[in-house]
């Protein structure tokens, strides 16, 4: 099987068969279809998995509204505490939870918020001097940037969490309930398709490649080959979305998203609506009147 | 010339005549078919690859419209009967089972795919519960109703595929090489649904490439040949033995 070992220089590089390109693109595809397609999460047996999705899509809005309304910063810690506790009871692992929202995120949101917490006038606690500029953090410029970073976090970990507990067809159909344009719905569900077949053929080209790939390649041959096989993956998938499309129609599909549904809102769903809405008052007069 | 085809062709589910298919303009796929199938045929399509058994049926099913030539379906010129209402009957008579079963299964689990069909035809819920287990059952793959259909083996996502159409049931079943993929007892199963959808009057147009199973799924032979034409078109012990493909 071994072909390369008779010849030096090929062996010589054998330990580096698949470079570190091709590893992390193989990866991340994996890995998002492993998480967001298989839905697994969304189908344990866990507190927030038994609600109606057009519960917890209230729940939701009306939790968010009260955190992107809050300045405080006695509120906003507690209510991801409250998350966390909602996040355990439903089973999905903690570590995946607090690092996918706050790796990424509030990076990006930092990079929004860092401009207006340098600049600025009056008393700074530090000054930095660039040529006849200045720049330096107030404790109030601080403050406000440390309460968006929180918003941000909290917001993004609400999603996180409707959407591992909720299977997306659930969601598109709650998005119904909530009268969402029909259009839009059906463009959110066709993109969701193109996604899952974009990473679909581009895990499939990675394993024919793995299969038929004998001895080494350069990190040039395979920077090469990513790049030329991206714009073939783009085609691919395309085409296949069309075949897609074609085989919704031929079963009789018109562009009415419709979705068989076995939910019916029962007590548990309300009395977890109130408790949301209370919960929301209540971050909302911590902000007002304790803090 | 049309008036008189319809006259003609009047019990026929599908008429063609001198039909040609091109893709993209350019690539030449079906050339002077002429076929007329009638109502309650078990017909098979045998041929090469890439002879245009797979363009055939996605041309009968209106996925695809003729370059060239005249088509009609249940009596109806091809080009309205894909339109506007007249679509809604078209796609609950006629159902295909494609090739590649990853282009057919699109939802996140096996059994929203399944009611997908029955869900666009308006049915109530309980008429839908009740044809997805019917057909989960006919494709014995109840236990996998819950899970996602790219996690699925081969020959499962394949059952799930015709499950999918089986749920619609539509008086015309195009098949696309549905027995590829399976190990040989669910094969059989297969093939016995397959001939008993025939026996109970139902027009099914089946391609494969395996000859064991046409004896007892065809009443009717076609042969595609090397000119994307009909190049055989018999009874099964004839063209079994004339074709040599
Ligand atoms: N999307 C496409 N674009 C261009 N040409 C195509 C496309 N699909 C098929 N063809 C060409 O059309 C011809 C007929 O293809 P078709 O898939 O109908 O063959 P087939 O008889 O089903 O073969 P098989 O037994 O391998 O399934 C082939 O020459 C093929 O190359
Ligand atoms: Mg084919």
């Amino acid at each position: 099987m071994n072909t390369t070992s008779s010849q030096g220089s090929v062996k010589k590089t054998y330990r580096r068969q698949f470079g570190w390109i091709e590893k992390t693109i193989a990866g991340i595809a994996a890995a998002i279809e492993q998480a967001v397609f298989t839905e697994e999460h969304s189908r344990q047996p866990g507190l927030l998995q038994a609600l109606d999705p057009r519960a917890k899509l209230a729940m939701f809005l009306v939790v968010v509204l009260a955190a992107s309304l809050s300045n405080s910063l006695v509120a906003l810690p507690c209510l991801y505490l409250v998350l966390l506790l909602l996040a355990r009871l439903s089973k999905v692992p903690f570590d995946f939870f607090i690092r996918r929202v706050w790796i990424g995120i509030p990076f990006f949101a930092g990079i929004v918020i860092l401009p207006s917490v340098f600049v600025t006038s009056g008393p700074r606690l530090f000054d930095i001097a660039l040529g006849a500029l200045h720049f330096g953090p107030s404790s109030a410029s601080l403050l406000s940037g440390t309460i968006f970073i929180a918003r941000v976090g909290v917001s993004v970990s609400l999603a996180v969490l409707l959407i591992l507990t909720t299977p997306w067809s659930d969601i598109l159909k709650s998005l119904r309930a909530f009268h969402v344009p029909q259009i839009f719905v059906l463009l959110l569900s066709m993109t969701y398709r193109y996604i899952f077949l974009f990473l679909h053929s581009a895990n499939g080209m990675f394993e024919a490649r793995k299969s038929r790939t004998v001895g080494r390649s350069s990190g040039q041959e395979q920077r090469g080959w990513v790049s030329g096989s991206m714009s073939h993956l783009m085609n691919r998938s395309f085409k296949m979305s069309n075949d897609v499309y074609a085989a919704m129609a031929a079963r009789g599909f018109q562009g009415e998203v419709r979705s068989y549904n076995a939910y019916r809102m029962t007590a548990q769903d309300w009395l977890a609506l109130v408790l949301a809405c209370l919960l929301a008052v209540l971050i909302f007069c911590i902000g007002r009147y304790v803090l | 010339m049309s008036s008189e085809a319809i006259t003609s062709t009047d019990n026929a589910v599908f008429a063609l005549q001198n039909v040609r298919y091109l893709y993209n303009d350019r690539q030449l796929a079906l050339d002077g078919i002429d076929l007329t199938i009638q109502r309650g045929e078990q017909v098979v399509l045998l041929g090469a690859n890439g002879s245009g058994k797979s363009t055939l049926l996605k041309l009968l099913d209106g996925i695809y419209t003729p370059s060239a030539g005249t088509m009609h379906v249940l009596g109806q010129d091809i080009k309205t009967a894909t339109t506007g209402e007249e679509a809604f009957r078209f796609h609950q008579e006629i159902g295909l089972v494609f090739q590649d079963p990853d282009i057919q299964l699109f939802s996140a689990t096996v059994f929203d795919d399944v009611a997908f069909g029955p869900l666009q035809m308006g049915l109530s819920q309980r008429e839908v519960k009740e044809r997805c287990d019917e057909a989960l059952e006919l494709m014995e793959i109840t236990h996998l109703a819950r899970r996602a259909p790219f996690e699925l083996s081969g020959g499962e996502k394949k059952r799930a595929a015709i499950a999918s159409v089986l749920s619609l049931k539509p008086e015309v079943i195009l098949l696309d090489e549905p027995t590829a993929a399976l190990d040989p007892r669910t094969k059989w199963v297969l093939v016995n649904l397959i001939r008993k959808l025939g026996e109970a009057g139902k027009t099914v147009i089946t391609t494969t490439h395996e000859l064991e199973i046409v004896p007892v799924i065809a009443r009717r032979i076609l042969v595609m040949g090397e000119n994307r034409s009909i190049l055989a078109d018999g009874t099964p012990n004839r063209s079994c033995t004339t074709a040599n493909y």
